[in-house]
């Protein structure tokens, strides 16, 4: 009798402890580099994915902490959880999962005062005729653009390619869109109206949450996210984190049909590790 | 099996990796990398995994292999982009469940069925050789050319790489990505694997900086691997397109421009062949 009491009572204690382990609010540490809008230490709530993030965990009763870091670091670091574009992080690195919780698109920016007219940029051919700013290091099919006859100058900082944009010195700037407006915001905050940004739409990609392959608990971890990531999009909460910071432009991008695409695009979980 | 490579065309691979760190000037990552997809709207994409430094984003002109193809679609009058990807898996992902023009690569491990829709255009001949780890081996290691003489040892092939083979000379086998599998030498868990020198070298330099110097190639080389263009029989343009890429290639590699593009980007001499190996021969073959 006393040793079925014995059993009872140990079923019992080992149900209400798995219970309560069920239950813990998970802790996650994720990695990220400061990268303002999207990521900021010194931001509200981590900036605007930060704030995704945020959001995200709570829905899932998870609490997340972020640490930022060199990019470099957090690429070369190999059994970390990142928070960023996943193409950085995958070559030197294996994932349980990736779940993309944002998007980000570059945008070609020219300041109107110096145009008559209104610049469209349909194909590669109209961008003859302008000097395009881009950042240093960034230009990759260097020979194609050259034989398009395009002409690019090359700044090492984002904030000179707009000074030298608003002198005349180059016509148009290339840079991640939201980058962009939070320069102009800062530099020349009376004048935000005359710049103007045409967006690449196929510069479209995605930055997410991804677990380390060995992480501690990283399939039921990431499960959570994707449902907390469901649950925001669903009760409007992301829909008011993205109009906040952008004002309505994540609407031009279809986001929601862009974001499944690149959870189906990166869904480790379904096809193995890559 | 048999060599192929001189010891002078390894020196002058050796200097060339040597003359590449110092003078590539690699894309940043911070900012949007200027490449010609992102001005490709409503144009066919062909998709391929990142293959530094012969096709990546990091490199100028996207690296030889990208510089070929690109001269080649221009030939062929294909309006087309090249996309990078960090993982095979997202090739065949556009491949399979978009329909995609084509795709770049090799080891893909398509199945039977996939194939018959597929038309494989080579670009690229490869030579690889066996890397190893001097620590675990101080006297060196080195293969007769038989891989008999490797038997016991465990290698570690490429996802999707047929490593029957190594199998049947009764070598293990493992399997994973390339910067995985030099991460799986350091560690024992591989005695082994084929990678081509300048792609070891360029993700050692880039990844495993500290560790670099341990590492080793076995003189002989290891194999030959043909990198293909893939069109997709699936896609109203592919089969078309495969032909006139096909023709392009072919007169790029008469007339030169093949080898100049190759020689603007890894050096002159017999380098060049290491890159070619047979391909005019295998370009010879028309497209069913």
């Amino acid at each position: 009798m006393l040793t079925r009491i014995m059993t009872g009572l140990l079923l019992l204690m080992t149900w209400v402890s798995a219970g309560l382990a069920q239950d813990a609010v998970l802790s996650v540490d994720l990695d990220a580099n400061e990268s303002s809008p999207y990521w900021s230490a010194s931001m509200p709530l981590d900036g605007m994915c930060g704030e995704v993030v945020h959001a995200v965990s709570e829905a899932a009763g998870i609490t997340s902490n972020i640490q930022y870091k060199p990019l470099k670091r957090m690429i070369e670091d190999d059994s970390n959880n990142d928070l960023g574009n996943p193409e950085f992080f995958m070559v030197n690195q294996e994932f349980a999962d990736i779940i993309p919780v944002c998007l980000y698109q570059a945008a070609i920016f020219y300041y109107a005062p110096n145009h008559k007219e209104k610049i469209i940029l349909q194909s590669i051919d109209d961008l003859k005729g302008y000097r395009v700013g881009i950042l240093t290091g960034t230009l990759v099919d260097r020979s194609y653009f050259e034989s398009a006859g395009v002409v690019f100058e090359e700044s090492y900082s984002r904030e000179s390619m707009f000074k030298k944009m608003k002198l005349g010195r180059i016509d148009l700037c290339l840079v991640i869109d939201l980058v962009g407006h939070q320069i102009i915001n800062q530099l020349f905050p009376e004048q935000h109206d005359n710049f103007v940004a045409i967006q690449l739409v196929k510069s479209t990609a995605p930055l997410a949450i991804l677990l380390a392959k060995d992480y501690p608990q990283a399939e039921v971890i990431g499960d959570k996210y994707r449902q907390g990531l469901n649950r925001i999009i669903q009760n409007g909460t992301y829909e008011e984190i993205m109009r906040r910071y952008d004002g309505g432009a994540h609407t031009q991008l279809d986001w929601l049909k862009q974001l499944r695409h690149f959870e189906r695009l990166y869904g480790i979980r379904e096809a193995g590790n890559p | 099996m048999k060599p192929i490579i001189s010891k002078q065309a390894l020196l002058s691979l050796s200097l060339l990796l040597l003359g590449m760190m110092l003078i590539s000037s690699p894309a940043s990552a911070t900012g949007p990398r200027v490449t010609k997809a992102l001005f490709a709207i409503d144009k066919s994409e062909i998709h391929t995994l990142d293959f530094p430094p012969y096709l990546s984003s990091e490199m100028v002109d996207g690296g030889p292999i990208s510089e070929i193809v690109n001269k080649a679609l221009q030939h062929a009058g294909i309006d087309a982009v090249i996309s990078t990807h960090p993982v095979q898996r997202m090739v065949k992902y556009y491949l399979l469940q978009e329909n995609a023009l084509a795709i770049m690569g090799r080891h893909l491990n398509l199945s039977s069925e996939t194939r018959k829709d597929l038309i494989y255009i080579p670009v690229a001949v490869m030579t690889e050789m066996f890397y190893y780890y001097k620590p675990r081996y101080p006297n060196g290691l080195s293969w007769s050319g038989k891989l008999e003489s490797l038997k016991g040892k465990t290698y570690g092939a490429h996802k999707g790489e047929d490593a029957s083979a190594y199998q049947h000379a009764g070598i293990a086998v493992k399997q994973a990505r390339t910067i995985k599998l030099l991460k799986m030498i350091a560690s024992g868990e591989v005695d082994f694997a084929a990678i081509p020198p300048l792609t070891g070298n360029w993700l050692l330099s880039k990844y495993m900086t500290a560790d670099k110097e341990n590492f080793a190639v076995m003189q002989r080389p290891a194999q030959n691997e043909v990198f293909y263009i893939i069109f997709n029989r699936k896609h109203a343009d592919g089969e078309g397109m495969a032909e006139r890429i096909r023709k392009a290639l072919m007169k790029m590699v008469d007339d030169g421009s093949y080898a100049e593009i190759v020689k603007k980007h890894l050096g002159a001499g017999e380098v060049i062949n290491l890159h070619m190996g047979d391909l005019k021969e295998r370009l010879g073959i028309k497209v069913k």
